[in-house]
């Protein structure tokens, strides 16, 4: 197994989780598409019809490529089983706990 | 005219074949998984294979219903489900139409408004769990094909779990999906 790809995709989960949630969070300017107008824009939220959802795909995958690029800086020699234990554990929870957040703010 | 709002009805069905592609898959992957609980790997290609697959129909459902999302956000969701007004238009129209063939009136919305406007709100649950999946979907395969538990049982947690999300994601995303095209779907009368 390669233990740098392990860890890479452990800090891609992370940063995309994160990311994806970042701009509805902290309510930070985004990218919206208006379906009626058929044009983009960034801001804040332009109303309940232009869609944030690219937007957030793209800070979820620019919030990816930083996690992953900061692993192969830092990541020098082969990690210990803890550090294998604790990076899939906080991959797999910043999924759920992103979901989570989701579903708690549109639960009907 | 909305942005492929010609092509959605044939999207919607290609969308959906490739989605029961996807639940199929990932619910394979994730069965054949369980051996690994075990220490099992003698099926481990096969599993890979599947990973792959899962992977390429969660990018193609998640392609299609992202080409589908604006013609769903206007047509079915500003003009219907957050539109009390036209879903009791709606049932007054059933009413009148099941009263010229004698039948029993529709259910419900027997009190003036309905508020569809839950859909909509599981709807974006959706979205959000599906997107969580698709990314897991691709790390799924990066994992199957450069660090797979046959070679390091250390990362079978992780290698489950993300097969976990990704069949959960898929199943809730087709359920969902179907619940809300059983309400209004993207194809109009023209």
């Amino acid at each position: 197994m390669s233990p740098r790809a392990y860890l890479a995709a452990c800090a891609a989960a992370v940063g995309f989780a994160l990311g994806y949630a970042l701009p509805v969070y902290a309510h930070l300017q985004n990218l919206y598409y208006d379906p009626i107008a058929r044009q983009l824009l960034v801001g804040a939220w332009p109303g309940p019809v232009p869609m944030g959802y690219l937007g957030q795909i793209l800070y979820g995958l620019g919030a990816a490529l930083i996690a992953v690029g900061i692993i192969r800086v830092v990541v020098r020699r082969a990690p210990s089983a803890t550090v294998i234990a604790l990076a899939g554990a906080w991959a797999l929870t910043a999924i759920v706990l992103v979901g989570a957040y989701f579903t708690w703010n549109n639960w009907p | 005219m909305l942005f492929l709002e010609d092509h959605a009805r044939w999207l919607l069905v290609v969308h959906g074949i490739a989605a029961a592609t996807l639940v199929a898959a990932s619910t394979h992957h994730l069965l054949w998984c369980r051996h690994y609980l075990h220490g099992r790997f003698g099926r481990a290609r096969a599993e890979q294979r599947f990973a792959l697959i899962a992977t390429g129909a969660f990018v193609g459902t998640f392609f299609l219903g992202n080409l589908l999302y604006p013609t769903y956000k206007v047509r079915v969701r500003a003009e219907y489900f957050d539109s009390p007004e036209a879903v009791a238009a709606e049932v007054q129209q059933r009413r009148e139409a099941a009263a010229r063939v004698d039948d029993p009136a529709p259910r419900g919305g027997g009190h003036g408004r309905i508020g569809l406007a839950w859909v909509a709100r599981l709807f974006d649950i959706k979205e959000h769990w599906v997107a969580l999946g698709c990314a897991s979907s691709l790390l799924l395969l990066l994992l199957s094909r450069r660090a797979h538990p046959k070679d390091d049982l250390r990362v079978l947690p992780l290698y489950l779990g993300l097969s976990v999300v990704v069949c959960g994601t898929a199943w809730a995303g087709a359920v969902i999906g179907l619940l809300t095209v059983s309400f209004r779907a993207v194809g109009g009368a023209t």
